[in-house]
């Protein structure tokens, strides 16, 4: 279940990701040039770093996460209410603008391919 | 018991220091420092703090253990209206929007921030040498690498430039550069003090974390800091370590090691002896020492790189020159991003994202991303289980001494390797203090998550006995 939710979601990612035109960098193999519907930025050395893992014995097949347990409990959930930022702070992302013009931040020309 | 903070405390209180000649004199060898340490200086904010402090003492007010106390802070917390450059040149003129949680409630128990300090860039490193601000040279021997990646904050903490310092410990970026630098070196269980306002390397494991020369300042600096966040959702609500607390060790009765962090030919033999022999002065002192099985190294450190680079290939996905940032013009956006990133981002940086795009991409994923999780899950496991058969686990810091500048560039996957040690109490989530004791790059005392207290307490039982 867990792998096609997986699979799935790497696949609806992809497509959203080309959607919008965000660049991916892929190991370059013949199902990712798929995937990425041949746009993405392709590379071919992974190196040897990766490999001690997957030789690495694991007895337990089970790939949910059972220790990741930091997860919150609804009780502590922050109240969904919009809080204004001080002015302080919205004058410094301002400032921090790459490119600003009458307080509006100014983007690349949209892709057009 | 030995602490600066207390003493500076009392000459302050006493007026035989004033906190603005204390605070000028740690900003005037900051100044002249020629370690490298410092991203920028807070002068001016820190003066203002200081008048503060000595108008309260002038006016006859009891000021607060904290208060007037000169600290540093690793470049990659936010401070509202400083620059948070994360030693990079993507964010070279990145100014904090607001201000993290950590030092926040630093600030609000009225300790001073003199310098933002230099550390690998993003995190990334375990020698502060990828950063744009140039190398951190030791604090013992200025040939040698500061450790990373808050080598600037270890640094400055050795040297007397600060008091204490606040660094950020994901895979050992606290332990490590404390071990080089012969410091305390805390990194608490994950969530005990809040991750907002840090700059995300890899979330899962990311710890806020005190430097100090001594346990009670660390103590000190911990309860301040630690604490539920409804701006980080995994933090947890932790009591108060006293100092009684810690100051008798008489419930540890068991201490462990694992015998393949010893018996492997990676250890520097004196390392290696050196530990030994204070295994030896603990059961000399009649507690019961365990060897212990674990993971082996190799496979720590790919689990813990494999996990943190996908985390950190995520986090950093946010930062293409948009709304902040180094911005490179291209022909479109999408040049734009792709220009931006690869002319600003460091090889190390690079190479650590474009990893991580590797083990989450199709086809990979559940081969190695997947297959990491496990494994984590399983050291978890092994930690657990440790725990019920010993109350402390001991360990060397760093395989080896701390290596020449420039040598960890040339190779990083041994520059990866010299986290073996560290790793596995990350992936753990466990509280792990550095101690400057044992071994040339000190000893690393872990106990069980939540179990801060216990790390202190046989600290203070260590400094007693070796």
């Amino acid at each position: 279940m867990i792998y096609i939710g997986s699979i799935l979601f790497l696949t609806l990612l992809a497509a959203v990701v080309l959607i919008v035109k965000i660049p991916i960098i892929s190991f370059d193999a013949i199902f990712n040039r798929v995937t990425t519907n041949n746009q993405a930025i392709y590379f071919k050395d992974c190196g040897e770093l990766f490999e001690v893992i997957k030789n690495a014995n694991t007895s337990n097949n089970n790939t949910s996460n059972n220790n990741h347990n930091t997860a919150v409990s609804l009780n502590s959930l922050r109240d969904d209410v919009v809080i204004d930022s001080p002015q302080i702070e919205k004058q410094i992302i301002i400032e921090n603008f790459p490119k600003e013009k009458n307080g509006y931040l100014v983007v690349s020309k949209v892709i057009e391919e | 018991m030995e602490s600066q903070i207390h003493s500076i405390h009392q000459q302050l209180m006493n007026k035989k220091i004033t906190c603005t000649d204390l605070v000028q004199k740690r900003l005037d060898v900051l100044k002249q420092n020629t370690n490298n340490t410092v991203n920028a200086l807070l002068d001016t904010m820190a003066l203002d703090l200081a008048a503060k402090v000595d108008a309260k003492i002038a006016n006859g007010e009891t000021i607060g253990l904290l208060e007037g106390i000169p600290f540093g802070i690793k470049d990659v917390y936010m401070v509202q209206g400083t620059y948070t450059t994360a030693s990079s040149d993507l964010l070279k003129n990145y100014k904090s929007a607001y201000t993290a949680t950590a030092i926040q409630k630093l600030l609000d128990a009225g300790a001073i921030p003199l310098v933002k300090e230099n550390c690998d860039s993003f995190g990334h490193g375990s020698s502060s040498e990828n950063t744009i601000f140039g190398a951190v040279k030791n604090a013992i021997d200025p040939n040698l690498v500061g450790g990373g990646s808050s080598g600037g904050s270890a640094v400055n903490v050795a040297k007397d430039y600060t008091v204490f310092s606040i660094g950020g410990d994901t895979g050992g970026s606290v332990r490590q550069p404390a071990g080089y630098n012969n410091v305390y070196g805390l990194k608490p269980t994950y969530g005990r003090i809040s991750r907002f306002g840090l700059m995300a390397y890899a979330s899962s494991t990311d710890c806020v974390g005190p430097i100090a020369k001594s346990i009670e300042d660390i103590r000190i600096v911990l309860n301040v800091m630690s604490g539920k966040d409804i701006k980080d959702q995994t933090t947890y609500a932790s009591a108060v370590i006293s100092q009684d607390g810690i100051s008798n060790s008489d419930t540890i009765k068991t201490v462990g090691y694992f015998k393949n962090f010893i018996e492997t030919d990676a250890i520097d033999g004196q390392v290696k002896s050196d530990f030994l022999s204070a295994i030896e002065k603990i059961k000399a002192k009649g507690i019961e020492v365990k060897a212990l099985d674990f993971f082996k190294s190799d496979t720590l450190v790919s689990t813990y790189y494999t996990l943190a680079m996908a985390e950190t290939a995520s986090n950093l996905s946010r930062l293409d020159g948009t709304n902040y940032g180094n911005r490179i013009e291209g022909d479109n956006l999408k040049d734009t991003y792709s220009v931006t990133r690869s002319e600003n981002f460091s090889e190390e940086s690079k190479r650590r994202i474009v990893g991580g795009n590797q083990v989450l991409s199709q086809g990979f994923s559940d081969e190695i991303y997947l297959k990491g999780l496990n494994l984590r899950d399983q050291i978890s496991e092994n930690f657990e289980k440790d725990f019920k058969e010993v109350d402390i686990i001991l360990s060397p810091v760093t395989p080896n001494t701390p290596p020449k500048i420039g040598d960890s560039l040339k190779d990083p996957h041994a520059m990866y390797l010299s986290d073996a040690y560290t790793v596995g109490f990350s992936l753990g989530q466990l509280p792990t203090l550095t101690v400057p004791q044992g071994t040339a790059t000190g000893l690393q005392i872990t106990a069980a998550k939540n179990n801060d207290e216990l790390v202190l307490k046989f600290a203070n039982f260590l400094k007693d006995t070796i």
